[in-house]
């Protein structure tokens, strides 16, 4: 073998070598969602032992100790269940939304996407009345709509202007606020009672969750993960700056039409039943970077299964704290970020050049 | 084959920046593209890469020019992500890349890489490196491509005397042996008379100018274009040497007046003038 071959071949086992480790690191992010789930699943505010729990798992729905099975299948895991698919979905969002933005701060409520679906719920508790369909889907169904009106008001902006990261802020940075006074218009007309519906609702609580929610949620993401996964390679490319992915052959503005388009129907699905679950999708594509790298065939799924792995922590942790009343659990994970989002800015202050 | 620019016109606002552009490129050589700061060097270089609405034709072999033929290195080209080097120059060939990443593709980042002895450094991340070393990671991950025209705006602008050289050489080494035609943006005028077969001369009125080395570079182009007075002597290889003495006088004044505050802040030496 000459010295030029051990050079190839060092380069190739290297390589292979580190993506190797970052399997690795998904695979134990993956294990460590499960052993969170199963921690989530048997602690609750009825006192069932852990013995309990395994056995109404075991039994199924139609177990014989029926409120055992009542409490597990139809109260807590559907709540566990929508814990993961909003987390994955945010997380997921997330990361497509700080690289199609370049910006470290972005989170898939940046471009307002979440103050339309807060409008959207807003609208449907005081004016749900008029319409002869059930609050639990109206909620949903006005909070998703809005959502997608927001990534269509996003759209005809950069359509205009050109899809470049600041125009998108800034139309983001528009529609937030014009929600947000939409809903504070609301909120301000609204009943006591009506009020604190909204404000339950804006707060973020997996206590919201149902099969049915679970299903569409957990839908949403299985849809859109293979539409990202194609694009694993343009979304690593634009890391490397905008001028450098686009004379690399790189269509930047159609990749940020897609992407933001999935971020929208992402964080429709994530917030629309169990309202707005912050820092999440700030937090998990940060942890998803440092911990597997830029590459996007890693960093992607890692950043949705961190993003389960954060907002179930967080259940976890809100459980532990106050085992009698659940806290919604979007306080926890504001609450929770805000130490962790200094975290990543200290470390990527060392770590600058 | 060949590269040939036909009546390129590039307006932008009001402003015309390239008036009537019109050239032929042989395969296999390397052209240096000099003029001016905002003359328009960068947006020649643009429209040839196809990243720029133009007036005009630009054709290869006759037909106009895939995007997969151009290697193209525009001059903002700063990566603050901490993707490895390696994973930078496979990124090049993203179009290409599948989910799992063949031997064959690291193999080909690697020879890239070793061209400008960048291998030793191939675990590094990107923005853990100088502006210098990313420039010659970003033009190896050029060449990791193989485009038949590769197109480079300032490649040299952040290097060193040593990975100047080594750059203009191993651009000439990739022309001559892949029949690739180089065009490449340079400020350093004798950096471009040594290292280009021929030069296009970009003026401030946005004409060009385009011949070999001798026929570009004359006292009185030199006093046009530039606005400065020069002697020329003789340098290695009998090529062109140029020497900035003065500022031109009378009727330049008002070209020389625009440029004199780019001559305050004088571009780093030239390697012709100190080898």
């Amino acid at each position: 073998m000459t010295s030029a071959e051990v050079g190839l071949r060092g380069l190739r086992d290297g390589y292979r070598r580190e993506v190797l480790r970052r399997a690795l690191i998904l695979g134990l992010a993956g294990v460590a969602l499960l052993v969170l789930v199963a921690l989530d699943l048997s602690l609750g505010p009825s006192g069932m032992t852990l013995r309990e729990v395994g056995r109404a798992l075991a039994a199924g729905p139609n177990g014989e100790d029926r409120m055992a099975a009542t409490i597990l299948w139809r109260l807590r895991m559907p709540q566990t269940a929508m814990g993961v698919a909003v987390g994955c979905c945010l997380g997921l969002a997330g990361l497509q939304m700080q690289t199609i933005l370049d910006n470290s701060l972005a989170s898939p409520f940046t471009l307002g996407f979440s103050a339309a679906a807060g409008f959207g719920a807003a609208l449907a508790i005081m004016f749900g009345a008029l319409f002869p369909i059930p609050g639990v889907i109206v909620v949903p169904v006005l909070a998703f709509t809005m959502t997608l009106l927001a990534c269509v008001l996003v759209h005809l902006v950069a359509r205009t202007r050109g899809a470049t990261s600041e125009v998108l802020v800034l139309a983001g940075i528009a529609i937030l606020f014009f929600f947000q006074s939409l809903q504070s218009l609301l909120q301000y007309l609204a009943s006591p009672e009506v009020l604190q519906q909204i404000v339950f609702w804006l707060f973020g609580s997996l206590l919201k969750a149902n099969w049915p929610a679970v299903a569409v949620t957990t839908g949403i993401f299985l849809v859109c993960l293979p539409l990202v996964t194609r694009d694993v390679w343009s979304l690593t490319a634009l890391r490397l700056g905008e001028a450098n992915a686009a004379s690399l052959g790189l269509r930047v503005a159609a990749l940020r039409y897609r992407a933001f388009t999935l971020v929208a129907l992402l964080t429709a699905g994530a917030v629309s039943f169990v309202g707005t679950i912050g820092f999440v999708g700030l937090i998990a594509p940060h942890l998803a970077r440092s911990l597997a790298g830029e590459d996007h065939r890693f960093s992607l799924p890692l950043a949705a299964v961190m993003g389960a792995v954060c907002l179930i922590g967080a259940s976890v942790f809100g459980k532990l704290m106050s085992p009698g009343a659940v806290i919604p659990v979007g306080i926890i994970t504001a609450v929770a970020g805000i130490p962790m989002l200094l975290v990543v800015i200290l470390r990527k202050g060392s770590a600058a050049p | 084959m060949s590269l040939i620019l036909q009546n390129i016109h590039v307006q932008r606002g009001p402003r015309r920046v390239l008036s009537d552009v019109t050239a032929r490129i042989e395969a296999g050589r390397v052209i240096g593209v000099v003029g001016p700061n905002g003359a328009g060097k960068s947006t020649l270089l643009s429209a040839i890469a196809g990243d720029l609405p133009f007036r005009g034709r630009i054709t290869w072999e006759g037909c106009p020019i895939e995007p997969s033929l151009v290697g193209y290195m525009p001059q903002v080209s700063h990566v603050r992500a901490s993707l490895s080097v390696l994973e930078t120059v496979l990124l090049g060939r993203h179009a290409f890349l599948g989910w799992r990443v063949r031997a064959s593709d690291i193999d080909r980042a690697e020879v890239a890489l070793a061209a400008f002895g960048l291998v030793p450094l191939a675990s590094r991340a990107m923005n853990t490196l100088s502006g210098g070393q990313q420039q010659m990671v970003l033009l190896a991950q050029r060449l990791a491509r193989d485009p038949r025209i590769l197109v480079l705006d300032e490649a040299t602008s952040a290097l060193d005397l040593c990975h100047q050289m080594m750059v203009m050489a191993h651009v000439r080494w990739f022309a001559r042996t892949r029949r690739a035609t180089v065009i490449i943006a340079l400020h350093d005028l004798n950096l471009a008379v040594r290292h280009a077969d021929e030069l296009l001369l970009v003026g401030p009125d946005g004409s060009v100018s385009h011949g070999d080395a001798g026929m570009i570079v004359t006292k009185d182009t030199l006093r046009r274009v530039y606005g400065i007075e020069a002697d020329i002597l003789v340098g290695p290889g009998d090529r062109p040497m140029i020497v900035p003495v003065a500022l031109a006088e009378g009727e330049n004044e008002g070209r020389a007046g625009e440029l004199r505050g780019d001559c305050l802040n004088p571009p780093p030496a030239s390697p012709g003038a100190s080898s």
